[in-house]
């Protein structure tokens, strides 16, 4: 099989029975049989749900029925999404044994549409991490070069897309966590607006952050994902009520004479020189797509590192409180209360995760809130205005996502805070809570770099139209990494 | 050593369950009977990961009018907290509660004291997440966790230091009781760990305006234990003062019921970091003015309200709780005060304390076939004499216990009064005055006169003196 298909050639193939679903379903399983061991993509796989399921549409197709168009086609689910019956443990041994008893409303909008899941997806535990070095299931290696780092924390998903162990992959986005494995893997990977995708059954890294957001090979499958996840979700107060766009018509629009904004924060020495040329041809390409180069400024840039993750922390250090060995989870048996607190939790979190708690409790404690917690939250809303005011001018910003290529496995381990540094490009757009996306920009000595395009508040629809347009005028995507 | 005499300075901080259909932020059933541990949860009260809060909007319109109710400001404009602890109870390690914006400031309370009214300041009433329960198994030495109570939803009324005395601090309570009960939010029955409160003590030198270190005192779960662990720790401190002076810190205390003490649990500086944040999981809320006075105009006269219109037409402080602490017997009253001539009021609301309150202790007062018109009828019987009191109780009596209609029993008891009580009071004098009876069987006709004479002056003139006679000869 070919394995640069999209959503709808996989649609159509099925329907006029090219290709049986089973055989769909089996060729994935043996693309993660072949490269799980090597590059430990998936924690979990659910073969004989996901052949049942496919058994099922082979006779619906085979009694003429119509089929919709996710009906079939095959996708991951990153472990800190709960998926019911199927172990989810957020790449946390603290959850090594949790199954879920119900699915999160992103999965299930994708299960009804009858999409068929294949398994979970390796991240650094509770995607406290950019590199996916942080799971307690070790870290999945970069299918471009095998001694790189894939990026997280939605790194499984990403390999899962790349290697073609699943036609699509739902992800999830803190303040980088889709597009930093994407542009380190070469796909796709959009972070939607903060309140378009329903949060329910996600486990919580940080509630003001979190957006659940799909990673495809092609921008119209990304298009069509959305328009199934997207939503207000009565079981989540903080999605949003506007009507959901046709994504998939709306990608077909003219980006002729829109105005590109390009923040010269973003190219600061920190930049690798191979990236920024990456950049100055995809500047260069949608110039040539007809659109206008604008030079921006976003003045609070700096500070979007430090205030993310002062307030990423303070949330988590509460979302993560909930796991005190008492009710599910790991529980180190103890004499007293407060010993299984401490052994439980001491065993079940690793050494990041405990570092952001830490990190969190001492934000929000009293007489430090208002110089820590406070304060970020003042930036936030700084940088929130620096986009406002940016999108006055120009409908689309384009960065790089990253700073540099993947790197070496351990390189930055032992430096969390060059770590964090590593998010500078993806943070701003969490913090003001709108969609960004990376789509692949070309390489770097053989690795793939992404470059982020950003539009306001819930205009994905005008992200996904930029990104088909340079899609179609380039060939970046096709490339799939040999192993 | 002070010189000065010392006066407590109280305040309470009241939580209230509310009777909403659904517990605040999932939609379990809110259920105060007993149930099997942990059979009424959901993966969101019972803290799973993934889950989140959706707020119920009734049980924030519950507390709104509570507020309202005891004339707190609404700000436009309210937010939940986190208020983060580790306990088993807790299944999520924090509490949804409000901190800084809560959805009400600023409130008064007005109790009827020693026949005076006393305003109390309300600093705020907020809402906010019930925890579960520990059960604790000394035979096997187990504590367990029973989360059905979490998440139900809980108002929290914080009273500023203006109670002066343990029998002050019992009549807020039950007057806040009585609210919630009026506008149908809750029923707060504090045996039942529906109202919880604590109370907060300190002394001053009589005059001073100072506030001194408190002690908070947990754990009291009736209004008795409530006055008696104040008079308690009131006696405590007097000599701590007495020895020491004023306590350098705050202190927080657990009731004892069964040894009627107090002990010492922790100083308040130990007392733990909330860490409170805002809640992200759950927007902001904003209030029209529109909204606000629409729940306001939804507030029945209020228990406060009716206790100032009985203590104004004289109504003893007793008779007026007695009547005012059940919604629909108040109702009825005021019906009955409605109905009735201003002067005959006394003899209505001695019939209804005295008389009525007898039955209602046994049945509803929907069980009870009596109308407003009814007590009236009686009432009126009895001022106008037809019936004495004595009989209007008999007669009150057989018309509850025997559903009997009140006027046909009146008609009857009219013309038996008439008979039996003269008849009654000349055997009576008869009997007490042998002597001119016997001189009037021997045929001194005139004796009648003194046995007629005796009988006027008992019955102090009101029986007619021809009617009589002939009973006199009747019956001698």
């Amino acid at each position: 099989m070919n394995s640069n298909l999209t959503i709808k050639d996989i649609h159509n193939k099925l329907v006029q029975k090219e290709i049986s679903c089973v055989d769909l379903v089996k060729y994935y399983l043996k693309r993660i049989k072949d490269y799980n061991k090597k590059l430990n993509v998936f924690l979990a796989v659910c073969e004989e749900d996901a052949l049942r399921q496919a058994k099922e549409i082979d006779e619906k197709i085979s009694k003429g029925k119509n089929i919709g168009i996710l009906e079939g086609i095959v996708f991951s689910v990153k472990d800190t999404i709960m998926t019911k019956g199927l172990k989810t443990t957020a790449g946390s041994e603290m959850l090594f044994n949790f199954i879920p008893c119900f699915d999160a409303t992103s999965v299930k909008k994708l299960r009804n549409a009858g999409a068929i899941l294949i398994g979970k997806t390796n991240c650094d535990s509770f995607g406290h991490g950019s590199s996916g070095e942080n799971s307690d299931y070790g870290s999945t290696k970069n299918p471009w070069n095998t001694s790189c780092v894939p990026g997280g924390s939605s790194s499984g998903a990403a390999v899962s897309v790349a290697m073609d162990m699943a036609s699509f992959a739902l992800g999830e986005d803190t303040g980088g966590s889709i597009r930093c494995p994407a542009s380190f893997c070469g796909v796709n990977g959009l972070k939607v607006s903060y309140g378009r995708v329903s949060r329910y059954g996600v486990i919580a890294y940080a509630s003001s952050f979190d957006t659940v957001g799909p990673m495809a090979k092609h921008i119209d499958d990304l298009a069509i994902i959305l328009s199934i996840i997207s939503g207000k979700d009565e079981k989540d107060a903080t999605t949003v009520f506007e009507k959901v766009p046709d994504y998939e018509k709306e990608i077909l629009g003219s980006i002729k004479s829109k105005k590109i904004g390009i923040p010269k924060e973003y190219f600061s020495s920190a930049l690798d020189s191979k990236v920024k040329e990456i950049l100055d041809n995809a500047i260069k390409k949608f110039i040539e797509l007809g659109c206008k180069i604008e030079k921006i400024n976003l003045p609070y840039t700096e500070y979007a590192v430090p205030a993310y993750y002062i307030l990423t922390s303070s949330e988590t250090s509460s979302n993560l409180s909930r796991l005190d060995g008492l009710r599910y989870g790991l529980s180190v048996k103890s004499e007293t209360l407060q010993e299984k607190y401490q052994n439980s939790r001491a065993k079940g979190f690793n050494t990041e995760t405990k570092r952001r708690i830490a990190m969190g409790t001492y934000s929000l404690s009293a007489g430090y809130y208002d110089a820590y917690y406070k304060k970020a939250q003042k930036v936030r809303t700084l940088i929130k205005e620096d986009f406002k005011k940016a999108f006055k001018k120009v409908d689309y910003i384009l960065t790089p996502t990253m700073p540099f290529p993947a790197f070496k496995i351990g390189k930055k381990l032992k430096d969390p805070l060059s770590m964090y540094l590593s998010d500078i490009f993806t943070v701003p757009f969490s913090l003001a809570g709108i969609p960004s996306i990376s789509i692949p920009g070309g390489f770097a000595n053989k690795m793939p770099v992404g470059i982020q395009l950003s539009a306001p508040y819930l205009k994905e629809n005008e992200i996904l139209k930029l990104a088909y347009c340079f899609e179609k005028a380039t060939n970046f995507h096709k490339y799939r990494p040999k192993i | 050593m002070s010189k000065h005499e010392l006066e407590p300075v109280i305040g309470l901080e009241v939580h209230i369950e509310l009777k909403t259909k659904s517990k605040l932020f999932c939609s379990c059933e809110v259920c105060f009977e007993k149930r099997k541990p942990n059979t009424n949860i959901c993966p969101i009260c019972f803290g799973m990961v993934g889950t989140l809060p959706v707020m119920n909007r009734k049980a924030f319109n519950f507390a709104l009018i509570t507020a309202l109710s005891i004339g707190c400001e609404i700000p436009k404009r309210c937010k939940w907290d986190r208020k983060s602890y580790f306990y088993p109870d807790l299944p999520k390690g924090y509490q949804i509660s409000q901190f800084d914006e809560p959805l009400s400031r600023n409130g008064y309370i007005e109790i009827l004291s020693n026949n005076k009214f006393k305003g109390i300041r309300i600093n705020r009433l907020h809402l906010e997440e019930d925890a579960g329960k520990l059960i604790h198994n000394k035979k096997l030495n187990l504590t367990m966790v029973d989360l059905n109570r979490a998440g139900i939803p809980l108002i929290e009324i914080v009273t500023e230091p203006d109670i002066s005395n343990p029998e002050e601090a019992k009549l807020l309570l039950k007057d806040l009781r009585r609210t919630v009960r009026y506008l149908n939010v809750a029923d707060a029955d504090m045996e039942k760990g529906e109202m919880r409160c604590d109370a907060s003590v300190s002394l001053r030198p009589k005059g001073e305006k100072k506030l001194y270190p408190r002690t908070e005192i947990k754990n009291l779960n009736s209004f008795r234990a409530v006055e008696k662990a104040l008079f308690f720790e009131i006696e405590k401190q007097k000599k701590y003062w007495k020895k020491n002076g004023p306590p350098s810190q705050e202190s927080t205390v657990l009731w004892d019921e069964n040894t009627g003490e107090t002990l010492y649990m922790r100083d308040k500086e130990s007392g733990g970091d909330y860490r409170y944040f805002p809640e992200p999981d759950l927007p902001e809320i904003e209030l029209e003015e529109k909204f606000i006075e629409e729940m306001r105009s939804l507030i029945p006269e209020m228990p406060i309200e009716k206790i100032k219109k009985y203590h104004k037409l004289g109504i003893a402080d007793k008779d007026i709780f007695i009547i005012v602490e059940d919604v629909k017997l108040a109702q009825f009253f005021d019906k009955c005060l409605e109905f009735s001539k201003k002067d005959r009021i006394k003899t209505l609301t001695n019939l209804f304390s005295t008389e009525l309150m007898y039955y209602l202790k046994k049945k509803r007062l929907d069980e009870i076939h009596l109308t407003p018109e009814d007590i009236i009828l009686l009432v009126n019987a009895i001022e106008d004499r037809n019936i004495t009191k004595i009989m209007a109780k008999s007669l009150l009596k057989k018309s509850i216990e025997n559903n009997k209609d009140i006027k046909k029993l009146l008609k009857q008891a009219k013309t038996e009064k008439n008979e039996f009580d003269a008849e009654y009071i000349v055997q009576k004098i008869i009997s007490e005055n042998p002597k001119p009876a016997e001189d009037y069987k021997s045929g001194k006709e005139m004796a009648i006169n003194v046995i007629l004479g005796k009988i006027i002056q008992e019955t102090k003139g009101k029986i007619d003196a021809k009617d009589i006679l002939e009973i006199i000869k009747k019956n001698l």
